[in-house]
């Protein structure tokens, strides 16, 4: 990226971090589904309400 | 009330007390000649670089990985997370002696021991960084000592000064998660004065938070780490208690490490684009952030979720090795490699033997001390007087 002045400069970066925390934002909620997912969740599940639920 | 099944070691010359013992008498002559020939017979240190392994590996590493003792007591304190109880005491034991011996190796820097006091007491420097990590320190350490008091008062059969300390738990754990967020970020906070010698990929004024922030991961996984090493060669000292809660801390602490890891990677990337340093990641320095990035941070993250996810505990051990492992090459990038990363090759900075040997000699001193006092104190087992008296 070739800024010519500041305010091209912070456009760019700023615009850059704010597509960052948009990805970061949708990451955290897919990471959370994933981390809270998997064997121990239908173990947990599996004590709480058996096999049925 | 279920009490280890042993009191001690079996003989006195073990392949663990020879190699120790080896290691601490090479210690002491290293220490003598630290104090008689002065700092510059015995470093590599010179005016481009002051700060070498001493305050890169003893101090920096010593404070981040000693983080153990503030994250678990405020899980199980303040968080009301009483399951993490059981390793509350040894989480304590580890920050007391990580702290203590931070102290002990800043003298080998220092050189004048007595005067220890001086920043405090005689002649304050309140504007300097320093000064505050100075007093966060003295200060921790001293609330890490009252709440590892307990347990010692328990050894000693003292009960009306314990049942005192008892009652001071929740506001020491307070004053202990303020004094850590102070010094933790400050440490950080140390390097934002030195824009021009540190590389722009480490460099940030986010510093003091990412600083903050890995100390969290760092004290979880050697929470965990420190606890399957002594579930390996201290099992003799648990008790029933400590052994059925052993998994669920693992899990626990590695869940939340994974989150935390998660949330370092994104707080790094953003220090990337808010200086927009993409440029360097081409470069070697660039190569050598992209591995401490995935290697050291999105992978021990992956593990840790991983592991969490299928119940596997041995990868959550290996992820916690990974991540101790990677806040030590952080400092060690941070304090030293691209540190006067513009110097010419002959000018950089690398490690005497004697540098090494006295890291090693300070590692070492803390591991005996950690099993000294866990063979004797009732830190991984309670004591039949206080049976689920917390």
């Amino acid at each position: 990226m070739e800024a010519h002045n500041l305010q091209e400069y912070y456009t760019f970066t700023k615009g850059i971090m704010y597509l960052l925390m948009g990805g970061a934002l949708v990451g955290v909620t897919l990471f959370w589904q994933f981390l809270m997912g998997g064997k121990a969740y239908r173990d947990e599940n599996k004590k709480n309400y058996g096999d049925h639920h | 009330m279920s009490t280890p099944a042993n009191n001690g070691p079996k003989s006195a010359f073990n392949t663990f007390n020879l190699v120790a013992g080896a290691i601490l008498v090479v210690g002491l002559i290293l220490t003598v000649l630290r104090f008689t020939q002065g700092i510059g017979p015995v470093t590599n240190l010179d005016d481009n670089n002051p700060w070498g392994i001493w305050i890169g590996f003893d101090l920096l590493c010593g404070v981040a990985l000693a983080a153990g003792g503030y994250t678990t007591s405020a899980a199980c304190y303040i968080f009301g997370l009483k399951r993490f109880h059981s390793a509350v005491r040894p989480a304590i034991l580890t920050a007391f002696l990580g702290y203590a011996l931070v102290v002990f190796a800043l003298q080998y820097d220092l050189g004048r021991p007595w005067r220890l006091p001086y920043p405090i007491f005689v002649s304050q420097g309140t504007t300097s960084l320093l000064f505050e990590v100075g007093l966060c320190v003295m200060l921790y350490l001293t609330v890490l000592f009252i709440e590892f008091t307990p347990a010692m008062f328990e050894w000693l059969g003292w009960k009306k000064i314990r049942g005192v300390v008892v009652k001071l738990t929740l506001v020491l754990t307070i004053f202990g998660v303020v004094l850590s967020t102070l010094h933790q970020s400050s440490l950080g906070a140390l390097y934002t004065i030195a824009p021009s010698k540190l590389h722009p990929l480490w460099y940030s004024p986010y510093m003091p938070l990412y600083f903050f922030v890995s100390s969290i991961a760092a004290g979880m996984s050697m929470v965990i780490f420190e606890g399957s090493m002594s579930h390996k060669k201290l099992h003799r000292m648990m008790d029933e208690e400590y052994l059925k809660h052993h998994d669920g801390v693992v899990f626990g602490f590695g869940k939340a490490a994974s989150l935390v890891l998660f949330g370092y990677f994104f707080i790094k990337t953003m220090g990337v684009a808010y200086d927009n340093n993409w440029h360097y990641l081409t470069s070697g320095y660039g190569l050598l952030f992209l591995t401490e990035m995935l290697g050291f941070v999105a992978l021990p993250c992956f593990l840790y979720a991983v592991g969490v996810r299928d119940r596997n505990l041995g990868l959550i051990k290996k992820a916690s090795i990974i991540t101790v492992l990677g806040i030590v090459f952080n400092r060690f990038n941070v304090s030293m490699v691209a540190f006067n990363y513009h110097l010419p090759a002959a000018d950089r900075y690398f490690p005497s033997m004697t540098e090494i040997g006295i890291s090693i000699f300070i590692v070492t001193l803390g591991v005996v001390i950690f099993r000294f006092i866990t063979t004797r104190m009732p830190i991984f087992f309670e004591h039949p007087d206080y049976k689920g008296d917390h």
